[in-house]
């Protein structure tokens, strides 16, 4: 176990160090001259090479990168062109918002998910079969602002179900909340400010159900997949010859062994969550990195997009290597495999 | 004996129709499938659409920049099959003439990311060694961002259009062919009929060309119709977010992030885009499971 998980750090280690020289050379390389774009439209020549010289553009390209990459050791990603504050320090918000979403609708992924696929492989052909598998195509190809909209229409006449932000105002006001996590579920939960919770909860519900659609369908056809095809091996029909009932040669035989292999597929999924967000936070104005990016985007704000583009890439990497180490942990033929 | 038939004919003779046969008998599970058989109907139909939609649709002037300000946001009716927008440009036109962008979209972006992933992926593959380790680091690379999210960033990096779009999406792409044709390369380069071509005395590159890169391209054409519903998704996803398509092109996804505004009294502005994302994607992802169950029998059951 101890080699597996060495070997997971290690490459998980070289994953960011390579995502990392890709970001750099993105921020560096492509934009042409990112210190015309900080300067301004109206910046003379003079401005541009003084604005150059401060941000280190004049230096030969593998003493930026090494700059680069001191830089982010000491935990910065770079001075936001739009506010001169630290992307850090900027995001910190948005990054909080992003990953209570993200982690809310990977629960309900996981939750919805696991038991359809299950019961779709059971009753394989019968009529709920037919619907799950119908259901899950269109998931996987309807765009997840088609499925927003969409969702707005159905609850627009209903005002307790908010389509906007991430907690009430006037709840804000008149129960602050005191930070902790910067989660607002699990902060408003840990201090029993019971009206912030409830609030939170409600305005969370729309974007991580929404969210949460297409990471679903992917769970509910691979627990499918893997199912039907446990079902039919050698060791199944042998607990059925013994004589062991259905019911328990599904739970305790079959379940078991087709979750293993669907975990994998969590930690991928959790690429699309993340990346979804993105969507999500332009559609139910939430106050994620997403929105931060777009914005920057929109301002050639190329630090910040940077900044946030890695530090997405960063969360991916840790929690496939949680993924990875736990699958290790359940499955003993992965720890000893090389 | 069936063999000793077979020496008199040359074996070039013999291989194609056994070939023929095998596709023929493909073609039919594909057909015969009710789910790929409708997918590829609607898909002609898509592909009929775009090609033509500029001749017939009722407003082509509405395509780009026209405006008729006192007919805007009127809501579907029989002059407007999809109502009108904000400018009072008919929605229908627009969406039909999108079709041709959207799946030129598609096209452009499997082609180059297949390209380019076929590239690398193959010279990883046969060459082996270091330099197979350290492009597979890379690819797995850029692997390890989110796709949307790497597509996004080099979009933004490189400015808001729709060919910057396109190159980000391949961008965040390539990969997956990269990996796919270096495990094919690899398989490919141990058989004998390459051992022979090196003892015929073939370059590396030469080897690479003629021999290695057409027998990698069955599961790459596979890969890239999987894809192609995707890619979609992906290219109207960052036009909806601004870092597309660009006004006034008749873009679905920005077509739908304009009618975000007048959202949702005026929700046909932004609906009737969206469902045509919609259906082209599953009439792609349609295909792509026929073509996953005609290469797969064992799937077959599955979805």
């Amino acid at each position: 176990m101890a080699g597996y998980l060495a070997r997971r750090l290690a490459y998980t280690i070289l994953m960011v160090f390579i995502v990392t020289t890709i970001t750099f050379f993105l921020s560096r390389v492509i934009p042409g001259n990112p210190a015309r774009k900080a300067a301004g439209p109206h910046a003379t020549v003079e401005q541009i090479i003084a604005i150059e010289k401060e941000m280190g553009l004049d230096l030969p390209l593998h003493i930026q990168y090494f700059r680069y990459f001191n830089q982010l050791l000491h935990g910065d990603l770079g001075t936001s062109l739009e506010t001169h504050r630290p992307v850090l320090v900027d995001i910190k918000e948005y990054f909080t918002a992003t990953m209570e979403l993200a982690t809310v609708s990977m629960i309900i992924t996981v939750i919805f998910g696991i038991p359809l696929g299950v019961i779709s492989a059971i009753k394989q052909n019968s009529l709920v079969d037919h619907i799950t598998r119908l259901v899950s195509l269109a998931g996987v190809s309807i765009p997840v602002f088609l499925l927003a909209l969409l969702f707005q229409m159905a609850v627009i006449k209903n005002p307790d179900i908010p389509i906007a932000g991430r907690v009430s105002t006037i709840i804000s006001i008149t129960n602050p909340l005191k930070p902790i996590t910067g989660l607002y579920l699990v902060d408003s939960f840990l201090t029993f400010n019971w009206p912030f919770f409830k609030s939170a909860l409600v305005h969370i519900a729309l974007p991580a159900i929404t969210l949460a659609c297409p990471t679903l369908v992917i769970i509910v056809r691979m627990m499918r997949a893997n199912m039907i095809e446990i079902l039919q091996l050698d060791y199944i029909r042998a607990a059925r010859a013994r004589g062991i009932p259905e019911r328990r040669v599904v739970y305790k035989h079959a379940i078991r062994n087709s979750l293993l292999s669907t975990i994998t597929v969590i930690g991928l999924t959790y690429g699309y969550t993340l990346g979804g967000t993105f969507l999500i936070d332009a559609l139910f104005a939430w106050p994620g990195l997403g929105r931060y990016a777009v914005n920057a985007a929109q301002e050639a704000n190329y630090p910040a997009i940077m900044g946030v583009t890695l530090l997405i890439a960063l969360v991916y990497n840790i929690v496939n290597f949680i993924v990875d180490v736990s699958y290790g942990f359940l499955d003993p033929r992965i720890r000893l495999d090389r | 004996m069936i063999t000793s038939d077979l020496k008199e004919i040359p074996v070039s003779e013999i291989a194609i129709p056994v070939q023929k046969n095998a596709l023929r008998l493909l073609v039919r599970r594909f057909i015969k499938n009710p789910l790929s058989a409708s997918g590829f109907l609607l898909v002609l139909i898509l592909v009929l659409i775009a090609l033509t939609a500029k001749y017939w649709v009722p407003y082509p002037e509405d395509i780009l920049t026209a405006r008729r300000m006192d007919e805007n946001l009127q809501p579907p009716s029989e002059k407007y099959w999809m109502g009108t927008d904000s400018l009072g440009r008919d929605i229908f036109s627009r969406v039909m003439v999108g079709t041709g962008l959207s799946l030129q979209v598609g096209v452009t972006v499997v082609l180059l990311a297949a390209i380019l992933g076929t590239f690398i992926g193959g010279i990883a593959g046969y060459y082996g060694g270091w330099i197979d380790q350290v492009t597979m680091r890379i690819t797995d690379g850029f692997l390890a961002f989110p796709s949307l999210v790497l597509a996004l960033g080099v979009a933004a990096a490189l400015g808001p259009s729709l060919m910057n779009a396109l190159l980000s999406i391949t961008i965040a792409w390539w990969p997956w062919y990269a990996r796919l044709v270096r495990a094919q390369a690899l398989s490919v380069s141990n058989q004998e009929f390459i051992e022979a071509a090196r003892a015929l005395g073939s370059s590396k590159f030469r080897i690479l060309l003629k021999h290695i890169l057409p027998n990698v391209m069955v599961p790459v054409i596979v890969q890239a119709s999987l894809d192609f519903g995707y890619v979609v998704l992906t290219a109207t996803s960052l036009s909806f977010l601004g870092l597309g398509a660009q006004r006034p092109f008749p873009e679905w996804g920005l077509m739908v992030s304009e009618g975000r505004t007048v959202f949702p009294a005026s929700w046909w502005v932004s609906i009737f885009p969206g469902l045509a994302i919609f259906i082209t994607v599953v009439a792609f992802n349609l295909i792509g499971d026929g073509i996953r169950e005609m290469l797969d029998p064992r799937l077959r059951n599955r979805i």
